[in-house]
């Protein structure tokens, strides 16, 4: 098992180098000149030249790589061209609101998901089945972002249970807390459920199918201990690869879902980021996003390696 | 030629009656549901200007924020324009997205696929820029790319095509890596058949059956992610109309006209849905073992 970590880690760093070369590459591949764009229209030949050597686009290709490299590998992660703020201290103050969309949306996706996908998957071809595959068949149509218009103006608008915009740290109000995420996380946590059911019934059709499941039915075991002795066991390993995907959801969807919900968080940041083409910002951030990415990757290979031995040969 | 995909259809046919995928139009309800929507939406697309009723882009300051009406069927949006003409003419840009998307990646992921699986050296170096390209969350690189290129169609076109080639190539050579094998591949090899034409002719055409599969995966992934990119701020500019903007236009006015942001998404949820449904009824027909599965 060791082995196998060391191996996994060791495979993750290429893959990381080759983020950070694509990242770095992308104020370079910016048709004309990226400070330039950054300055807007209205700028003089002075402020394109105050950006550029804000950017240090001004030095020589592999200076400016190295410069880059040594920042990130400190820690420093640039700053805003327009507020002049560094990255670090922008996500560190966008963090909570983010963290706690997540982690609930995240929860509540499993929690939808994977228990309507064992169903499905048991009662296969019946209404229940229909059910949850038309429930996933939507979720996964439906665009997160007009999904989560609909939610505003149900629930915000018109009825005006939660509220509209805005976050409230679980430090200062708990129950203004949960009304401000309760939308934002049943957004994420439908959207991102959708894969789940999928992947779930998928996963334990193919364990139903299998002799044991048969010889278990055929000793006289009751439905349910053949699903949960039986049919649960080998199935779950197969689920765990599928928290990778729901971590590219998550991660996608915290950017969509915090621009419907006006909720100060990292995902907003990357929207507005983008919007003002903020360079500086746009860069670490995707850094940033792609490596928690590479790392809930990782976790997950490790973790399936953990439960399901025979990964590991 | 040894096209696998014709004889698989055989196959079905045979079980059956009629070619297969007439038969899959009869019998799977939700596929032919799917391509019903998917035609008609596309028709939409075509007569946009004649169906429109008013221009899409009309300023009319006076009928700002109107609800639905005979008039303007599905109302107006705050610079008084049309949202029926405009949804009309965003199904334009959704599917020439769309179809762009599923069309170049198809080219492009089966020509990387076919030459990356056929070669040991040429793999070897393209899993690993693969891997680094997985690496990313789509929608995440792709904003970061339509940011840098600057918003226009043809730039959301090249970025969405981007991020979804690495897939379609992993696909393809995983194909490859078996079809390599087969007793016609030796056999071509053995008469003599130049390396170009055992590529084209005989491995080529048989990845056909999942590269349109995966094709239809990503065309209705394409269509979420422009809109998703619109609606953000920086995919199809605001001077075209497209489901996107529309919606992202519409939500400042949530609590004046909900109208602006529903009907757009509706025509959006619905032909994705129809997308899928047609890629699920294509999985079923050219891949049996996976029927039931995804």
């Amino acid at each position: 098992m060791t082995g196998y970590i060391i191996k996994r880690v060791l495979a993750a760093i290429p893959i990381l180098v080759f983020v950070g070369l694509v990242t770095f590459s992308l104020v370079h591949i910016a048709p004309g000149d990226a400070a330039n764009i950054m300055a807007g229209d209205y700028a003089g030949p002075d402020d394109v030249k105050k950006i550029r050597a804000e950017l240090g686009l001004d030095k020589p290709l592999g200076r400016q790589f190295i410069d880059w490299v040594k920042r990130t590998a400190t820690g420093d992660l640039g700053r805003s061209i327009f507020s002049g703020q560094s990255v670090g201290k922008l996500v560190k103050q966008r963090l909570n609101p983010t963290l706690s969309l997540t982690v609930g949306g995240g929860l509540l996706a499993v929690l939808i998901g994977i228990p309507l996908g064992v169903v499905a998957a048991w009662k296969s071809n019946t209404i229940v089945d229909r059910v949850a595959q038309v429930f996933a068949a939507l979720g996964l149509a439906i665009p997160g972002f007009w999904l989560g218009f609909i939610l505003l103006w149900a629930f915000a608008v018109n009825w005006r249970i939660f509220p509209a915009i805005g976050f409230v740290s679980i430090f200062d109000d708990v129950g203004g807390f949960f009304r401000s995420i309760a939308l934002p996380c049943l957004l994420l946590g439908v959207t991102g459920s959708a894969v789940l059911v999928r992947m779930t019934r998928a996963s334990l059709l193919e364990v139903f199918r299998e002799d044991y499941i048969r010889t278990a039915r055929a000793k006289g075991l009751g439905e349910r201990a053949v699903l949960f002795r039986h049919g649960l066991r080998a199935g779950a390993i197969p689920i765990i690869t599928v928290v990778g995907f729901l971590a590219a959801g998550l991660l996608t969807g915290v950017v969509v879902t915090e621009t419907v919900f006006t909720i100060p968080g990292v995902g907003r940041l990357v929207a507005e980021a983008v919007q003002q083409r903020d360079f500086p910002i746009v860069q670490s951030l995707l850094m940033l996003l792609a490596s928690v990415y590479v790392l809930v990757n990782l976790l997950v290979d490790i973790a399936y390696a953990y439960v399901d031995p025979r990964v590991r040969l | 030629m040894a096209v696998e995909v014709a004889g698989r259809l055989r196959q079905v046919a045979a079980a059956g009656q009629g070619i297969g995928l007439w038969r899959l139009i009869r019998t799977r309800t939700t596929f032919a549901a799917g391509a019903a929507i998917l035609i008609l939406v596309s028709l939409m697309a075509i007569i946009a200007p004649v169906i429109q009723r008013h221009d899409p882009q009309g300023l009319s300051p006076v009928d700002r924020v109107e609800p639905p009406s005979a008039q303007h069927w599905f109302g107006t949006d705050h610079l008084g324009r049309d949202v029926y003409a405009r949804t009309v003419h965003g199904a334009r840009i959704s599917l020439r997205v769309a179809a762009s998307v599923a069309l170049i990646v198809s080219i492009v992921g089966v020509t990387i696929g076919v030459v990356v699986g056929y070669n040991r050296i040429a793999d070897n170096i393209a899993m690993r820029l693969l891997d680094g390209m997985m690496a990313f969350p789509t929608l995440i690189l792709a904003l970061a790319l339509v940011a840098t290129l600057g918003s226009s169609l043809n730039n959301v076109i090249m970025v969405i095509c981007i991020v979804d080639t690495p897939g379609m190539v992993r696909i393809v050579r995983g194909m490859v890596l078996s079809l390599r094998e087969r007793p016609y591949v030796d056999a071509a090899r053995a008469i003599g058949t130049p390396l170009p034409m055992i590529l084209l002719r005989e491995i080529a055409p048989n990845t056909i059956a999942p590269v349109l599969v995966q094709s239809s995966v990503y065309f209705g992934s394409a269509i979420l992610t422009e809109s998703a990119l619109s609606f953000l701020g920086v995919g199809t500019p605001p001077y075209i109309p497209s489901w996107g903007n529309i919606i992202g236009q519409g939500r400042a006015y949530i609590q004046v006209g909900f109208w602006i942001a529903f009907f757009p998404g509706v025509f959006l949820a619905l032909t994705v849905l129809a997308a899928n449904l047609v890629g699920d009824g294509l999985r079923d027909l050219l891949d049996p073992r996976l029927r039931g599965a995804r």
